[in-house]
């Protein structure tokens, strides 16, 4: 039985990257803090499904995903993304990011957040990001590129 | 990984590591914060749950995936064209345009790439209308419109199905326009998509045990989005990847096909596939209206465009490209993404009936009794400058009898959309209520408007600069009399009077605290409104709260009565009206809320003694898809991910549940 205590001590190890994992994803600092709070006390309620400690973050990280993912959604549901606070995207979007790193990222799509995200934050390699994907190790690796390519043009101005 | 790529990734790392940590994700905050949430413990048995936990990293997984359809056009163009721009209206073609031929939409994507590459100044491109730009030397292809296929006023259109009392129905934004969901009911079976999104479960609920008797499952790499069952039939609407092999030998994702399979059910322990049809682009939205189903996709055109390879911008339907004049071109040169419909009669599901292709950046779909609306807001100088004029929205009218699609008008407002109850036609008119937000680097100045829409849906009357600084947050029009509510502190409920089109008026306005997110007309002269609770000073949330207003007089609205769900921060009915069970001849008001853990509602009203909690349950199904109440009879069922659970209607006492 992990209880509050122990249930912290393995959130302890990874809180960092989860809200960064999360800012990246979500873009703003509000959305990724409430993100985590969701992916966190969903974890916790059903941690009898853990199969072991060591799975733990693995297993965080793609709640978190759904759980942003799930927010986004809504997002694009409710067209917030149209709206001037989200749309200014990379501009103005106030991630607490350095800015050209931010203007870098956020012009990346989802998906390419999500891979790039994962191989930063998570430290996944390609062959574990394309299990959490359903992605060909090599796909992976072809989207990150040029995820990263998009990235190095935006950096270099 | 090259060195270069490492270290852009390392930058971003270093990037991350200086941003602050949110007080509230502290460990020993968040310790604290868990000490109050219980645990979950499923009453079956544990090794059960840990093969599904097990599976749950690769197939939630596979479900991000699906819905990663590259639909961020807006983002990446924004990236590279820096626009000066003043704060002159977006202008709107105000004839709805289909191409003559593929080289004028080639000729537009040109244009269209030209402009997002150029990486500075001038107005130009972005801000030209389509009409006076790509039909230099030609007639503009005029739709004639008609007006007696459009009005109203006739019977409403069947829906496929319907309940008669003894199961309900999904909530739907147009009575009878059926939509599909991820779980239906006949009355003598439950269908619910489980959260793989790859099984359609089929479970006879007849006597109090659960019994999963069959199964649809497509073929390997579908992602299904929701489904129809009408009599015999199970129309899935699904996702399919397309993969190919590069030059390495690799395989490569290369986009996605809406695609709709058709079951034959008459047996439900065997399932067959009897038809297959597809579209280019991502499963949007779709309808069921007179035996016709009308299916929406989202098709980005990514990358280079080349004239003698029409596959590169042309989206297809069932293999074959999409007819030069069945494609309109965008109301401004905007978008690189298509609203790809074609039309499906369910008797024959092997077939297209009709299809088109409406050019239009991030389009959304309003469906009423004899038209599909596809709207779209446009920005303009979305990144480096600030929005100055608020933004624009664009709506064209496709219409849609018996399956044949036909363009009739176009038009725009001011402002943004709110979601789809926010656009209304009635009696001809087509009726509109947005957000205004012009934003300048210091201020942002919100307003909000009314706006009444003609044939040609050219604006004939409207109100403007309604409730400053407050945005909308869900409207209904009913008929001849519109409700909207918008929200800073407290929640002022409008009251439209649109019984003469050209001059619409404001007649009453109430104020209380909170908000509603979704408004149902639960009785007459009772509008439903479910929202939140907040302080009026201090705005802090108090949780979920039903209102009851009463319009018989809809210069006088009262809320009559209220009820708040302490604790409750969130519901799926606030961005998912199918999320709402709502049976007025039954007096079940059924949804779920999300606070220290997901509960299951179902509310009764009476006019004298106000809102009755007849049930109040924990959710214990776990999936990222949203939760749904349906009934069948005497019982009721909550479903959600892949776990059922039923209640004996009237002292909703656990029956059974089941894990699919």
């Amino acid at each position: 039985m992990i209880d509050a205590k122990a249930f912290t001590e393995l959130y302890r190890s990874v809180y960092k990257e989860l809200y960064r994992f999360a800012l990246c994803m979500m873009k703003h600092p509000q959305d990724a803090e409430d993100a985590v709070s969701e992916a966190v006390i969903s974890a916790y309620e059903n941690i009898h499904k853990l199969k072991k400690d060591e799975a733990f973050k693995s297993w965080i990280f793609t709640i978190l995903s759904n759980v942003c993912r799930k927010k986004l959604k809504a997002k694009e549901r409710t067209e917030s993304e149209l709206k001037p606070e989200h749309i200014a995207g990379g501009g103005d979007a106030d991630s607490g990011l350095r800015e050209d790193v931010q203007n870098a990222f956020f012009i990346l799509s989802e998906e390419e957040r999500l891979v790039v995200s994962l191989s930063v934050f998570g430290g996944y390699n390609s062959k574990e990001i394309g299990a959490i994907l359903d992605l060909n190790a090599n796909t992976v690796r072809s989207k990150r590129s040029r995820a990263l390519e998009k990235m190095s043009l935006i950096l270099k101005e | 990984m090259t060195d270069k790529e490492k270290k852009i990734l390392e930058a971003l790392d270093t990037a991350a590591s200086d941003v602050k940590i949110p007080e509230s994700l502290e460990p020993d905050k968040m310790k604290e914060k868990l000490e109050g949430v219980k645990q979950k413990v499923w009453k079956r048995s544990y090794s059960y749950w840990l093969a599904a936990a097990c599976l749950a990293v690769v197939i939630g997984g596979a479900a991000i995936y699906q819905q990663m359809g590259g639909a961020d056009g807006l983002l990446m163009r924004n990236s590279s064209s820096g626009r000066g721009g003043t704060d002159e209206e977006v202008s709107v073609g105000s004839t709805i345009a289909s191409a003559k031929d593929y080289d004028e939409v080639f000729q537009y994507f040109e244009r269209y790439e030209e402009a997002i590459s150029r990486s500075s100044g001038g107005s130009g491109f972005l801000g030209d209308t389509v009409n006076e730009n790509a039909s230099a030397g030609r007639e503009e292809a005029k739709m004639e419109s008609s007006s007696a296929d459009r009005a109203d006023t006739g019977a409403a259109p069947q829906a496929y199905g319907g309940s008669e009392g003894s199961y309900s129905d999904t909530n739907v934004r147009t009575e009878g326009v059926g939509e599909a969901d991820i779980v239906k009911t006949d009355g003598n079976y439950l269908y619910a998509l489980k959260e793989s999104a790859a099984e359609i479960a089929i479970v006879d609920p007849s006597g109090d045990d659960m019994k999963k008797i069959g199964s649809i499952s497509p073929e390997r790499g579908a992602q299904i989005s929701e489904f129809y069952v009408a009599g015999d039939q199970l129309f899935v609407l699904c996702n399919i990847p397309k993969t190919n092999l590069d030059e390495n030998e690799v395989y490569f994702y290369y986009g996605e096909d809406a695609t709709l399979l058709t079951y034959d059910i008459s047996d439900r322990e065997n399932p067959k596939l009897t038809a297959k049809l597809s579209q280019s682009g991502r499963y949007l939205t779709s309808r069921f209206v007179d035996g016709y189903l009308y299916l929406f996709s989202s098709f980005t055109v990514e990358g280079d465009c080349r004239s003698e390879d029409i596959d590169s911008y042309i989206p297809m339907v069932n293999g074959k490209s999409i007819a030069g004049t069945d494609i309109f071109l965008p109301p401004m040169n905007t978008a690189n993404q298509y609203t790809v419909v074609t039309s499906v009669k369910a008797d024959k599901p092997d077939e297209i009936v009709d299809q088109k292709a409406v050019l239009a950046e991030n389009g959304q779909c309003y469906v009423s009794g004899s038209n599909i609306y596809i709207y779209e807001s446009i920005w303009r100088n979305a990144r480096f400058q600030s929005l100055t004029s608020g933004g624009t929205t664009a709506v064209r009218r496709i219409s849609y009898a018996d399956g044949m699609l036909k363009g009739e008008a176009q038009g725009k407002v001011k402002g943004y959309i709110n979601d789809s109850f926010s656009i209304d036609e009635y009696d001809g008119y087509l009726r509109i209520v947005t957000t205004i937000n012009a934003a300048t680097n210091t201020t942002t100045n919100t307003t909000n408007a009314v706006y009444v829409l003609d044939e040609d849906l050219k604006t004939v009357g409207k109100i403007t600069d309604l409730a400053k600084d407050e945005r909308v947050y869900s409207a209904r029009l009913l008929g001849k009399t519109g409700y909207f509510v918008t929200y800073r502190q407290t929640d002022p409920l409008f009251s439209v009077d649109f019984s003469d089109p050209k001059n619409p008026q404001i007649i009453g306005e109430l104020k209380i605290p909170g908000f509603s997110q979704y408004l149902h007309l639960y009785d007459d002269g009772l509008l439903l409104g479910i929202g939140m609770d907040t302080e009026e000073e201090s705005g802090v949330t108090n949780g979920v709260k039903l209102s009851m207003f009463d319009i018989s007089d809809p210069a006088d609205v009262k809320e009559v009565q209220k009820y708040t769900i302490k604790g409750a921060y969130s519901s799926d009915v606030f961005s998912d009206y199918r999320a709402v069970l709502i049976d007025k001849e039954r007096n079940m008001i059924g949804f779920s809320t999300y606070g220290n853990s997901e509960m299951y509602y179902i509310f009764s009203y009476d006019r004298t003694n106000g809102f009755h909690q007849e049930m109040e349950e924990e959710v214990n199904g776990m999936s990222y898809m949203g939760t749904r109440g349906v009934y069948i009879k005497d019982k009721l069922y909550v479903v959600k991910g892949n776990a059922i659970e039923s209640y004996r209607i009237g002292d909703y006492a656990k029956v059974d549940d089941i894990l699919l």
